[in-house]
């Protein structure tokens, strides 16, 4: 599962998604059968130029204010139909049925490889969203999409070892702390190959998105001796393994474990100063979108300095919107945790798309596991 | 299981048998011997411990004191599959997924009877309850009565020296009664097995049991064979549940022994040297020791008639304002309706029965 | 003899199981996409994964962990099926009622239950994917095997003790054979479900407790390998098929009279 996916992961969203799951095999049977072309209204008050218009936005839970809804529907007088996705998989799969059915989708930064290869993407009309220019050049031109032709960032964050500060050493400050064994039975790891794997190649100073033999078979070694030491591999649950004290080790995603401390205060997060994984989501209109220009206002009204900031303020994550960062609530900003310093920001780097590279490493991980 | 190795000994003994149930007394005391050879019936109400008394013969209950003995050996600390008895069961609980051989092999399948025995053993009890070709039948395809002989036959194959039956004949037709009544009978006494024979119908243990025991909540009123439980009842219990009788109460005449005074009424002779102590008594006429005529003890009006083939049975008012039955031969011609009668009997004929106040 | 056409179960099992099972089918003899879903050219990559070193053990611990719970359930279920069986009727109906509540209750809810009770040691492990997994399973197999107790008329079993049988025997000739239908309808009720679970496993088992269930899930959501994860469900669909055709041939038959004589 890839970062954002678990952070809103909702446990009880996992029996919707099998559910889900077995409809969308269904529609993918019936093949992308022709959708109604609804007429778009034409617009009489130029002050609402969307008035009567319906936006579709396909997101993850819990993943915007929800006054903002509201106060994009007052400016447009369009509607917004908001509905949620759960995993990368689920928002994937939708778009192979048929993406046409929103207007609006946040695809995580692994999602998008799929997406744009595929061509479900549409390319993104620039000059309908000044709003560009707020946003920090540091998540801009990414990997996933160079030029940002299809998509534009909309909250990122970091991996991070979530600890219980009673339990470990006051002086653990990055992922070693994950194979110490004086915390047998009380470490967890995500449930995920390519950011495990990726962790480990970071602990050992070797290139974080290595595929060499030679160094997968020393992550190997590394994480075969780390299993009997592993209480759970989970991508969803470190969560409230961290909150119940369960875990005293915890690897998942920065934002999660920020929201742990919230209700344990002895969590401490551990950002490695030498450097982690970076992830982003990010904002696309898919192809076949019914509402376009709804879509580019829609994206643009989000880029906003003062939306941004009271979004960031609402979902907690780091905003990459510069120009938002100065107006965000200080205590958030100021938190290392949760936007680290420039330096170690510097040291963070992207996952890459491995291609048919990926087999290693999940013959690694089935190995190990 | 041959005859050399049975002991000595009746073929069922129960001493001194108590058997509570949540406080209640179902069997009381009771103490009760089936012969070997012997056709013990026993008789009583439901709720009188008939089908206890058997459970506890069985094992499938034990008692709370009393001692049980089958051959003269005490098996009350047997479980049931150690005693050598077999119960036919009031709705044959036939086993439905074995066929009729298989269900009549089953004791001795159990015991470890080797299979040729055992098919031999099987066909010859099928043949004394009439079934030898229903050998490979499904159970489910039988009849009732097919049903009540295959139990019969399962429970007779062993050849153990009693069989229990509990109310075997109460599910059948009554058309089939008499019929099968009669096969268990001569089959009981072609196998000298003795049978421990539960029903509340007192014409069937009357008509085929060698000796009848009247059970009352719990407790054995009479054993005897049954022309004495029928002729000489030793409680006004006995005597109502063994056939109808009309009850007059009196007292003991202060004229001299022998006389009854009925309440109300006359005195009548009775052939009793003791009268029972009184100081009320109950005396007690069966309908068919009635007679009617122009002299007798008392004046009675016939108030209806009903007519049944062999009999006619006359209701009857008496002057005493106690309703009496009377039935007589169907052969001789009897009063109308409405005529006055004087009834008598026989003296010898009269049960007398004292009663506490 | 010919009835009506059955228009509605036939339109169901079109719709949602022949259409969807053919779908897996095609797409597990497809050539995986890296990013997802499938490429156009065949390939046999999915079923050499599906029935290679790696998920073979998987399989093989899926079905011994869905035939322990099966076996499980079945000791569990059978003495308290042949006790409620016996219970009077107003008392049994309130005790299946009862029985039947966690069937109500969302599933999910009870696993977050079992989260809370079961200690760390047993988190994670097999066997308390088992445990759990027997736990919620069970109502499966006390139900048909309390419908199967209920039918046997109890005077059978005393019978059974009477003309010399043992209690085991007891059983064994004569309360078994009679509730073997609803056994068998139990197990499969429970087998079937339990060779596929993915719920217990994932949530329980920690992700260290890998069956068949996560790791089609895993495959097809995370790894976005379509055609290992759809060759994988058509091995689960073609392991459970069979002992369920079998168990439907060995419950319509149900207790037939046997000979005396052969049944040995």
């Amino acid at each position: 599962m890839n970062v954002p996916t678990t952070i809103h992961v909702d446990r009880t969203r996992i029996a919707a998604r099998l559910a889900w799951l077995a409809a969308s095999l269904v529609l993918l049977a019936a093949g992308c059968g022709g959708h109604a072309n609804d007429k778009e209204p034409a617009a009489s008050d130029p002050s609402r130029p969307f008035a009567g218009q319906t936006l579709r936005v396909f997101n993850w839970s819990d993943y915007i204010d929800p006054d903002l809804l509201k106060e994009f529907e007052a400016q447009t007088g369009a509607k917004v139909q908001y509905d949620n996705f759960a995993s990368d998989a689920e928002l994937e799969t939708k778009m192979l049925a048929g993406g046409s059915e929103y207007d609006v989708i946040f695809p995580s930064d692994r999602s998008m490889t799929p997406l744009v290869k595929k061509g479900l993407l549409a390319p993104l009309d620039k000059s309908l969203l000044p709003g560009m220019k707020h946003l920090d050049p540091k998540f801009l031109d990414a990997r996933f999409d160079r030029g940002n032709r299809y998509s534009v960032p909309y909250f990122w964050g970091t991996v991070a070892v979530g600890v219980q500060s009673d339990k470990v050493d006051k002086d653990a400050k990055d992922f070693k702390v994950l194979f110490d064994p004086k915390y047998s039975g009380h470490i967890t790891m995500l449930d995920d190959p390519e950011n495990v794997v990726a962790i480990v190649l970071l602990s050992l100073n070797l290139p974080m998105n290595s595929t060499k033999d030679e160094d997968l078979a020393k992550v190997k070694a590394v994480l075969k001796a780390q299993r009997p030491l592993v209480q759970a591999y989970t991508s969803d649950a470190f969560k409230d393994k961290l909150i119940s004290g369960d875990a005293w080790v915890a690897l998942g995603w920065s934002g999660d474990i920020l929201q742990a401390r919230e209700k344990r205060a002895s969590v401490r997060v551990i950002v490695p100063s030498s450097g982690s994984m970076i992830w982003a989501d990010s904002m696309a209109i898919p192809v076949g979108a019914k509402q376009p220009k709804l879509a580019h206002a829609f994206i643009d009204f989000l880029l906003g300095p003062e939306v941004a900031a009271r979004n960031a303020n609402f979902v907690r994550y780091p905003t990459p919107n510069a120009a938002a960062r100065a107006k965000v609530d200080p205590a958030l900003r100021s938190d290392p945790a949760v936007y680290p310093p420039a330096d170690v920001l510097d040291r963070c780097q992207w996952l890459e798309d491995r291609g048919a590279d990926i087999s290693k490493i999940e013959r690694l991980w089935r190995e190990i596991k | 299981m041959g005859s050399s190795d049975r002991a000595d000994g009746p073929a069922i003994e129960l001493r001194e048998v108590s058997k509570r149930f949540g406080g209640r007394a179902v069997i009381d005391g009771t103490s009760l011997t089936v012969g070997r050879g012997e056709f013990l019936a026993l008789i009583g109400p439901s709720g009188s411990g008939k089908s206890t008394l058997l459970k506890l013969v069985s094992g499938i209950e034990s008692p709370d004191s009393g001692r049980v003995l089958l051959s003269g050996q005490d098996v009350t600390e047997q479980p049931p599959y150690r005693r050598r008895v077999h119960t036919v069961f009031q709705n044959y609980a036939l086993f439905p997924h074995l066929d009729v051989a298989g269900n009549v092999g089953f004791p001795l399948r159990m015991a470890g009877v080797d299979r040729r025995t055992r098919s031999a053993r099987v066909a010859q009890a099928l043949d004394w309850v009439e079934l030898g070709p229903f050998a490979s039948r499904r159970v489910e395809a039988l009849s009732g009565g097919e049903r009540q002989r295959v139990a019969l036959a399962r429970a007779l194959v062993s050849e153990s020296e009693a069989v229990l039956l509990d109310e075997p004949l109460s599910a059948l037709d009554p058309h089939l009664r008499t019929q099968t009544l009669e096969l268990l009978q001569d089959i009981q006494e072609r196998l000298k097995v003795a049978y421990l024979y539960v029903t509340h119908d007192r014409e069937e243990a009357l008509r085929a049991a060698h000796r009848v025991g009247v059970l009352n909540q719990g407790r054995l009123e009479q054993v005897g064979p049954p022309e004495e439980i029928y002729r000489r009842p030793v409680s006004p219990f006995v005597a109502s549940f063994i056939g109808p009788i009309n009850w007059l109460s009196g007292e003991r005449s202060e004229q001299g022994d022998g006389w009854v005074e009925l309440s109300g009424g006359p005195r009548v002779p009775t052939t009793s040297r003791t009268l029972p102590a009184g100081p009320k008594l109950l005396l007690g006429v069966r309908p068919q020791d009635l007679w009617l005529g122009l002299e007798g003890f008392l004046g009675a009006r016939i108030v209806g008639r009903q007519f049944s083939g062999t009999s006619v049975s006359l209701r009857l008012m008496s002057e005493l304002g106690v309703p009496l039955t009377a039935e007589l031969r169907a052969d001789v011609e009897t009063p109308p309706v409405g005529t006055d009668v004087r009834v008598s009997w026989s003296p010898e004929e009269a049960h007398i029965f004292g009663v506490a106040p | 003899m010919k009835g009506p056409a059955a228009w509605p179960p036939l339109i169901y099992l079109v719709a949602f199981f022949l259409v969807p099972t053919c779908l897996v089918a095609s797409y597990s003899l497809r050539a995986r996409d890296f990013s997802g879903h499938i490429r156009a050219e065949a390939s046999v990559e999915g079923w050499r994964e599906a029935t290679g070193s790696y998920s073979m053990p998987i399989l093989g611990r899926s079905l011994a962990l869905a035939g322990a719970v099966t076996a499980a359930c079945l000791v569990l279920g059978y003495p308290c099926a042949m006790v409620l069986a016996r219970q009077p009727k107003g008392q049994r109906r309130a005790w299946v009622v009862l029985l039947s509540f966690p069937l109500v209750t969302s599933q999910l809810l009870r696993i977050f239950g079992w989260l809370n009770l079961l200690p760390l040691s047993l988190r994670g492990t097999t066997w308390g994917v088992g445990l759990v997994m027997a736990a919620a399973y069970l109502p499966f197999m006390l139900l048909p095997l309390l419908r199967a107790c209920e039918r046997v008329d109890p005077d059978v079993r005393l019978a059974a003790l009477d003309l010399g049988a043992t209690p085991w025997q007891a059983f064994h000739r004569v309360t078994w054979p009679l509730t073997r239908p609803g056994a068998i309808a139990g197990c499969s009720l429970v087998f079937i479900p339990a060779a596929g679970e993915y719920l217990i496993p994932h949530f329980i088992g920690e992700g260290k407790v890998t069956v068949l269930g996560t790791m089609i899930v895993e495959e097809f959501m995370e790894r976005r390998n379509w055609p290992f994860a759809s060759a994988a469900a058509m091995v689960l669909l073609i392991v459970i098929v069979v002992p369920a055709a079998v168990s439907i041939r060995l419950s319509g038959k149900g207790p037939r009279a046997r000979p005396g004589g052969a049944s040995e």
